[in-house]
């Protein structure tokens, strides 16, 4: 009877251990990921760049200008340390880092840019650790309008200053000459 | 041959497009910066043309033993032909001008014609003088009529647009090159360069001329090129 007795104590005992074992191992993954850890490569992390828009499609040079990008987290898990890097023509010219997104919910990260005349490329690109996330680059092509350039009076100035001075030269001698009475020289 | 030229050039931007089914470009100054891109070429050749002769061809075919004995002074004989060839280089300017302005209102309409063209036109007037200045300078100092007109071209046409080059290669500002300043003449279109589609090298944009600057080294060109010239044509002797 007592060995029976002891039996079944051992099989309940390493029952509740395994029930107890699995619990903590099914839960586990969970844990981890709420407290912000990724578990998939960073590479293939589910971040999705949207959209990517300009406070002014046709800005003026040298005017300020915000562009705005918006990045979603696909994923069902929250998604840490995200850097967004901006790029003007290929370079580099902002990195917003630590973006944190939770599961299907998106932000908007903007920065401000001083708009330089002509064609530019402005792209956006998310990564992490370094990273580059797969295809998370998202690019848009932006037209500056050029300042409109100095003013008809400067112009209209410079050529009276350069008739004046060639037309001077012929009267100047010859006025100068008339107020003191010096003889008109003639060539030979 | 000059006026040919001036005719025929801006004639080419309007004929072309439409014959090859080409659509014109979208505005009137993108259109206009096109066609005055030749303005400058054209400038150059009408310089040489009527200012490379101005002082050189009155010892070279000896004309000067006729004129300079008039009851003239030397210095009014040089200024009138430095004037004179002065006002055959505006007349193709303002010839080239008109013909891109009659084109403009043919294609865009009258509304489309900006204050930016009257800018242009202007700044090609001054850039005009000191074209003038240089090669009379040159027509002053050379013996020969065609050596003359050639280093003047040449200078104005090759070796000032490489210096300038080179100087923005090494990235120094070309402020003080007078074929750097003339690029203002379509820069005050506000019309947009190339596309840049490659990692931003040297940014050859910072070497855009200043306005007021550029004004200022074509009216010092012009002034300095003509005085220097006068001075020398006035001391040289027939020989």
């Amino acid at each position: 009877m007592m060995e029976t007795k002891e039996i079944k104590k051992i099989l309940i005992t390493t029952i509740i251990m395994a029930l107890l074992l699995s619990a903590i191992l099914l839960t586990l993954p969970n844990t981890s990921a709420q407290n912000g850890g990724m578990q998939v490569p960073p590479s293939q992390a589910p971040i999705k760049i949207t959209e990517l828009s300009f406070s002014d499609d046709e800005p003026l040079e040298d005017s300020e200008i915000t562009i705005f990008a918006t990045v979603l987290n696909i994923g069902a898990t929250r998604v840490t340390n995200i850097t967004l890097s901006f790029y003007l023509d290929y370079d580099v010219i902002r990195n917003v880092t630590e973006i944190t997104i939770n599961a299907n919910e998106s932000i908007i990260v903007n920065m401000t840019w001083v708009a330089e005349k002509w064609n530019h490329n402005i792209s956006v690109m998310a990564s992490i650790d370094d990273t580059p996330l797969k295809d998370s680059m998202v690019g848009k092509d932006i037209y500056v309008e050029a300042k409109p350039i100095g003013d008809i009076s400067s112009l209209v100035l410079a050529l009276m200053i350069i008739f004046i001075i060639v037309i001077g030269t012929v009267f100047i001698p010859s006025i100068w000459m008339a107020l003191t009475n010096a003889p008109k020289k003639v060539n030979k | 041959m000059v006026v040919a030229l001036t005719i025929f050039i801006p004639l080419i931007f309007y004929v072309i497009p439409p014959a090859f089914n080409i659509d014109y470009a979208e505005t009137a100054n993108e259109f206009a910066q096109s066609n005055l891109g030749f303005v400058t070429l054209l400038i150059i050749i009408s310089g040489a043309v009527f200012a490379g002769d101005a002082v050189s061809g009155e010892f070279e075919k000896k004309t000067g033993l006729l004129l300079f004995p008039t009851p003239q002074r030397r210095t009014s004989i040089f200024v009138g032909k430095f004037i004179a060839a002065l006002i055959a280089t505006f007349l193709v300017v303002i010839l080239y001008y008109l013909i891109t302005l009659l084109e403009i209102v043919q294609i865009y309409g009258l509304s489309e014609i900006s204050i930016e063209l009257l800018k242009s036109f202007l700044l090609a007037m001054i850039y005009a003088t000191s074209v003038v200045a240089i090669i009379y300078f040159f027509s002053s100092i050379l013996k020969r009529t065609i050596t003359s007109a050639l280093i003047g071209f040449f200078l104005l046409m090759m070796i000032l647009p490489i210096i300038t080059s080179v100087l923005m290669f090494v990235e120094v500002d070309p402020w003080f090159i007078v074929t750097h300043s003339a690029s203002l003449i379509t820069d005050v279109l506000g019309v947009g360069g190339g596309f840049q589609t490659g990692p931003r090298g040297v940014d050859l944009s910072s070497f855009d001329p200043d306005f007021y600057i550029g004004i200022g080294v074509m009216a010092a060109y012009t002034i300095f090129f003509f005085f220097v010239g006068i001075i020398i044509a006035k001391r040289r002797k027939m020989e």
